[in-house]
């Protein structure tokens, strides 16, 4: 790309570049930000910066003041960050990427649109790049390329979400969990859960099911100490694993997620409290391996029963539906960033 | 075709709907939601062409345009269509939209092969009582009523399919989840019942005052229309008609209704002039104007 216009760079480390103990090492908590900003524009004199930190990526982007400056400013800020994170400038460069000008507004699209994440297409990444940009204009870093180029991203990222399948369907269990729930109930706030199980699946489901606004949660455990400890977290009912079978018939969705050899629920059990649900569907997850459910249960007319295969399948079918979006995407992207470097650089 | 008659209007009507359902269609099947602003906009352009052809035609009679099966359907096209528009607004249902335009699609293009569509309009003139006039409004409203009810059954019906056979792509994730279909169900159902009780009984007074003015197979087609709906609506709220079983049942019901608009109405009348859905009551008024 060419080198007329703002001198534009980042520097930055990523999942795709550095292994997770180097992103640890690398990372900058809030605290650290301050110190960070400071060194930048105080010590490395930049006019314009962003600090963007995230789980997977530290990015410093930057705009020098001319380009001989540009042209040194990768050994400079090697040096300063790894004097920071006591790191050789040899080890870090190693796990960095350096990049500049158009360059940089492509990588930006790209991030913000999910297109550079790990889960691709996920949305955490644009609020997150947001709260980045937020805090670089609360501090003054931010000035008239920076602010355009984030405004830019945002807006590029909208239209890759609105108009491509690149955040169409949900990718993970839990969210695969939660969709399907919300096709079921609409809303969750109303809908009573009974998870069954305190394992760690199961927690990570009923966390997912709860932000999405699932409160009404009883917790059955074969120890009942166990199931109290997670009810207490998340302020919700723990009752002995014998009361399960009362307590389907007072449930809207069962998640099933204990360590059993053999079906704890059984089809004429699930059938018995399907009848007392009337218009409300009963919705079962089963979770567990060996399966908790009897598969007969599917047959059942007011039962929707899946398991794990059947949310993995679901997940694999939208991932791959994402992926296939992900070159109409970037194609797009790169245009558009393209024609925003041009309007920076005629400025 | 389409020119400034009340019958090109209509006709404009129609073909907009389709348009409008054909465009959704395309993009639903891709996975996508429509594009509301051209989606609505065909819509809203094919309720007030309809709307113009409708109230064209009622002019010619100085009353409502539904005095044959032609403008009948025209009219529970419009309801269904009008009711959407205000459900839009106030539910936000997804692909809600959709639905109703093809509903209206449907019975837009079925009612070009009703008799009537030529016929110069019918409406039910000359009445002279707004009673009848009240009474033939009422039983369309809910008749365009039941139609959405179908719309909302069917939709109902698919998500429901979709998440037993564990599809989650297309149509099925874009669908409004079973929970609100069938809140909406159940109301519809509701309001259409109570619109249509309301006209049958004043039909019923009508009746009383002016016998014999009816064929005996509308009344008992009317009669069976009316009690299929009380009943469904009675088994739901004693909870022993739900989810798919009424769902089904209020196709049925819908399906039944507008299929057996057709054989009386041909059987009955001239083709210049036929009665409402359920104005078995209201045919006295119509008889009188057909001399």
């Amino acid at each position: 790309m060419d080198s007329t216009g703002p001198k534009l760079f980042l520097l930055g480390s990523t999942h795709r570049t550095a292994p997770l103990a180097m992103r640890e090492r690398l990372a900058v908590p809030p605290e650290r930000l301050e110190a960070i900003y400071a060194l930048l524009r105080e010590q490395v004199k930049l006019p314009e910066c962003l600090v963007l930190n995230t789980c997977n990526r530290v990015e410093l982007y930057g705009v020098a003041q001319s380009e001989v400056d540009a042209a040194v400013m990768r050994e400079r800020l090697t040096a300063e960050i790894s004097r920071l994170h006591m790191l050789s400038p040899e080890e870090l460069q190693k796990f960095t990427f350096w990049k500049q000008h158009g360059e940089v507004v492509e990588h930006l699209f790209g991030v913000t649109a999910g297109l550079d994440s790990q889960m691709v297409g996920e949305t955490e990444i644009l609020g997150q790049v947001k709260d980045s940009y937020a805090d670089a204009t609360q501090r003054g870093a931010a000035g008239p390329v920076l602010n355009r180029l984030f405004q830019k991203s945002f807006q590029a990222a909208k239209w890759a979400r609105t108009n491509t399948g690149i955040g169409r369907g949900a990718v993970s269990v839990g969210s695969v969990t939660v969709e399907l729930a919300t096709r079921i109930f609409g809303n969750l706030s109303s809908s009573r859960l009974l998870l069954i199980g305190a394992g760690e699946v199961g927690q990570s489901i009923l966390q997912s099911l709860r932000s999405r606004g699932a409160r009404n949660v009883t917790i059955a455990s074969r120890t009942l100490a166990n199931a109290m400890e997670l009810a207490m977290l998340h302020e919700c009912v723990a009752v002995e694993l014998s009361r399960i079978t009362e307590l389907l018939s007072e449930s809207d969705i069962v998640l099933c997620a204990l360590n059993s050899e053999t079906p704890i629920l059984t089809g004429p059990q699930l059938a018995k409290a399907a009848a007392t649900h009337r218009s409300v569907p009963l919705f079962v997850i089963d979770l567990a391996v060996p399966r908790n459910v009897e598969p007969s249960a599917a047959e059942l007319s007011n039962v929707f029963l899946y398991n794990l295969d059947d949310l993995a399948a679901i997940a694999n079918e939208n991932l791959k539906s994402r992926e296939a979006a992900m070159d109409t995407c970037r194609q797009t992207l790169t245009e558009k960033a393209k024609h925003v470097w041009d309007s920076l650089a005629a400025r | 075709m389409l020119d400034n008659t009340p019958l090109g209007f209509l006709y404009a009507g129609i073909a907009l709907y389709t348009l409008g359902f054909g465009v959704a269609v395309f993009m639903a099947l891709r996975g996508k939601e429509h594009d509301r602003p051209v989606f609505y906009t065909l819509i809203i352009a094919g309720f007030l062409a309809q709307s113009t052809g409708l109230y064209l035609r009622g002019l010619e009679t100085h009353s409502l345009p539904v005095g044959n099966a032609f403008e009948l359907v025209q009219a529970l096209a419009w309801v269904a269509v009008f009711l959407n528009l205000i459900l839009r607004a106030t539910l936000r249902l997804k692909l809600l939209g959709l639905f109703a335009a093809g509903l209206a699609a449907v019975l837009g293009i079925a009612s070009l092969f009703l008799p009537g569509a030529h016929a110069q309009a019918a409406g039910v003139a000359e009445s002279g009582n707004p009673w009848i006039e009240f009474h033939v409004a009422l039983a369309v409203f809910s008749y365009g009523v039941f139609g959405l009810l179908a719309v909302t059954a069917i939709m109902y019906l698919l998500q429901r399919h979709g998440l037993q056979m564990k599809r989650n792509r297309g149509i099925f994730r874009l669908l409004p989840s079973l929970a609100e279909l069938d809140a909406l169900n159940r109301q519809l159902l509701l309001v259409g019942a109570w619109a249509l009780s309301v006209a049958v009984g004043l039909g019923v007074l009508d009746w009383f005052q002016q016998p014999g003015g009816v064929s005996v197979a509308k009344l008992v087609v009317t009669i069976l229309v009316w009690v299929g709906y009380l009943i469904a609506a009675w088994l739901r709220w004693r909870g022993r008609l739900v989810a798919r079983a009424y769902a089904w049942s209020c196709v049925a019901l819908f399906l039944f209704a507008i299929l057996s608009l057709w054989p009386v109405e041909a059987g009955h009348h001239a083709p210049a002039s036929s009665p409402t859905p359920t104005s078995a009551t209201s045919n006295n008024s119509i008889s009188k104007s057909n001399g």
